[in-house]
């Protein structure tokens, strides 16, 4: 211990020093003490939620509740979750300010500085510990200015630096509410206008006898442009609220137990309808008649956990991609099961990945193809990490075109569904 | 079959009401609900299709005022915020399964919903 006297007050020498405390009783005396002592001001920092259930326990909230009634400017960085909020906001309704700070895993210190003059820091040695006096290392105790004025100074810029997260974080929230609402409010008048070019075609149908067959035609294309692009910017704003549910955390699988063949079937029934009459030199082979390497099963009753529209989704992106970039040939669609994964794989001949994004191909807006919303396999990519698999895009070595795949584990937990062990087919799912 | 059909927007009303006529239903259309609520004829209507976010009064309100006038007319919610299947489903526990549709959707689809019961 160490010592200096410091004589600028002659009436009321004040002893001034730093102080190594080693006992964890003096170190609890000494923090309440200074607490119930100060006389303008407090600042704390809570490090980590264990910190504030030791600092409970000795009656430092309590004194903290009295101090800021006695009118006491106390100012708080705590850690803090759901669990501890409540807490926290009994002393908030106490006039207490409260800044949430984003703790690293290991805070090592916790810190109190009181009146501006005196700081109290106490080392973390295992927070894991449910007391405090089993919780701490060594304290300083400090009333000189050199010691206790960068204290002061390390937590006004920790103040500051949370304010400007808050701001941020604020901020993030208003623009992922603004990109919900307006792919929501897009949906409105994209109805009419499908519906509208709907009407058109109808009437153009009852008029057709009467105007010129070539005039009707053009009629007719003029209004399946207008439903063509209408559906485009239905799938954009449809993918866009996907993306900002996947950006803001909100993003759910709805798992239960899917037949496999019937979806990929629907899925190239969908894409099919898509591009019927356009790409006539295209042939989509369902060869989904499942190659099980360790599962001898029937291929009808093959079911796995998964989100079943959103594994369509990704498989409909694949084979919508495959059609985009291939002008004639087989696209075969592929899916085998394999050491506890299944796996989904299409490929194309058609003209293979640009160079230029081939690195970035699963990030957003990246996409080379004429009318994409260059979102598509950003979602597949989350849709299928969400499921804890795995998805890949490669040049097809043999025969140029490209090769798309998922792969969706086969353990994932019945538990986290809502469907029981007995309704799938028991020999995939061990 | 006799159809309600009310949303704030006229062009919705608007296609809804043909696409609707072209498929063999017969539609009152109102852009105002407390104005549908009005000329509301009891044991009338087979089925009453109302938006939700409507203003002045919301679809939810509009429909329970309505059952309350006539118990048996079936109700379908068509909103672009798929937020509010929930709660309809809370608020009008015996909606059928195929109550809530989703905007925007196309005429062979919607008239498919409103043919089926339950």
């Amino acid at each position: 211990m160490s010592q200096s006297h410091d004589n600028a007050s002659a009436e009321e020498p004040v002893q001034t020093g730093i102080e190594i405390i080693t006992s964890p009783e003096t170190i609890r005396q000494q923090y309440l003490n200074l607490i119930r002592t100060s006389s303008s001001e407090i600042l704390l920092i809570f490090p980590t939620i264990n910190a504030i259930h030791r600092e409970h326990k000795i009656g430092i909230i309590e004194e903290l509740k009295k101090a800021s009634e006695r009118g006491i400017k106390i100012r708080i960085l705590s850690a803090e979750d759901e669990f501890i909020k409540e807490r926290l906001d009994k002393l908030r309704t106490s006039g207490i300010i409260i800044r949430r700070i984003e703790t690293p895993t290991e805070s090592k210190f916790k810190m109190l500085i009181v009146d501006g003059r005196v700081s109290l820091v106490v080392e973390t040695r295992d927070d894991s510990k449910v007391d405090f006096s089993d919780a701490i290392g060594v304290a300083v105790l400090s009333n000189t200015k050199p010691t206790v004025l960068p204290f002061v100074t390390i937590f006004e810029s920790f103040w500051r630096e949370t304010e400007l997260y808050e701001k941020a974080k604020e901020s993030d929230r208003i623009k992922d509410e603004f990109v919900k609402i307006a792919a929501h409010e897009l949906r409105n008048p994209i109805m009419p206008i499908l519906l509208g070019a709907d009407l058109i075609q109808n009437s153009i149908a009852q008029i057709k006898g009467s105007v010129e067959a070539e005039k009707a035609a053009e009629l007719v294309s003029n209004a399946k442009l207008i439903v063509r692009n209408a559906s485009k910017l239905l799938r954009l704003s449809e993918d866009i609220l996907q993306v900002s549910r996947i950006e803001s955390g909100r993003f759910n699988l709805n798992v239960g137990v899917v037949a496999v063949v019937p979806l990929i079937r629907s899925v190239i029934t969908d894409v099919e309808a898509r591009y019927a009459g356009v790409k006539p030199n295209i042939r989509i082979i369902d060869e989904s008649k499942l190659y099980t390497s360790d599962v001898d099963s029937d291929s009808r009753e093959f079911a796995i956990y998964c989100d079943g529209p959103k594994v369509a989704q990704t498989l409909f992106n694949l084979l919508d991609n495959a059609m985009k970039f291939t002008e004639q040939g087989n696209i075969l669609v592929t899916v085998v099961a394999h050491k506890m994964e299944v796996v989904f794989e299409v490929q194309d001949p058609g003209t293979g990945i640009d160079p230029e994004i081939k690195g970035k191909l699963f990030e957003k807006f990246i996409t080379k193809s004429n009318g994409g919303t260059g979102l598509g396999l950003f979602l597949s990519k989350k849709i299928i990490e969400a499921h804890g698999g795995r998805i890949w895009c490669t040049d097809n070595e043999q025969h140029h075109g490209t090769n798309c795949g998922f792969a969706i584990p086969l353990n994932l937990h019945p538990e986290t569904t809502q469907v029981k062990e007995k309704d799938i087919n028991p020999s995939i799912v061990r | 079959m006799h159809v309600l059909l009310v949303d704030d927007e006229p062009d919705i009303v608007s296609v809804l009401k043909q696409g609707l006529k072209l498929n063999g239903f017969e539609v009152d259309a109102f852009t105002d609900p407390r104005e549908a609520l009005k000329q509301f004829k009891p044991n009338y209507y087979d089925l009453v299709v109302s938006d939700i976010k409507m203003p002045a009064m919301n679809g939810f309100q509009l429909c329970r005022k309505i059952k309350e006038k006539d118990a048996n007319v079936r109700i379908y919610f068509l909103s672009a915020f798929d937020i509010y299947a929930n709660e309809a489903k809370t608020m009008f526990p015996t909606l059928g399964s195929n109550s809530f549709i989703k905007k925007p959707i196309r005429y062979e689809e919607l008239a498919a919903i409103l043919m089926k019961k339950g």
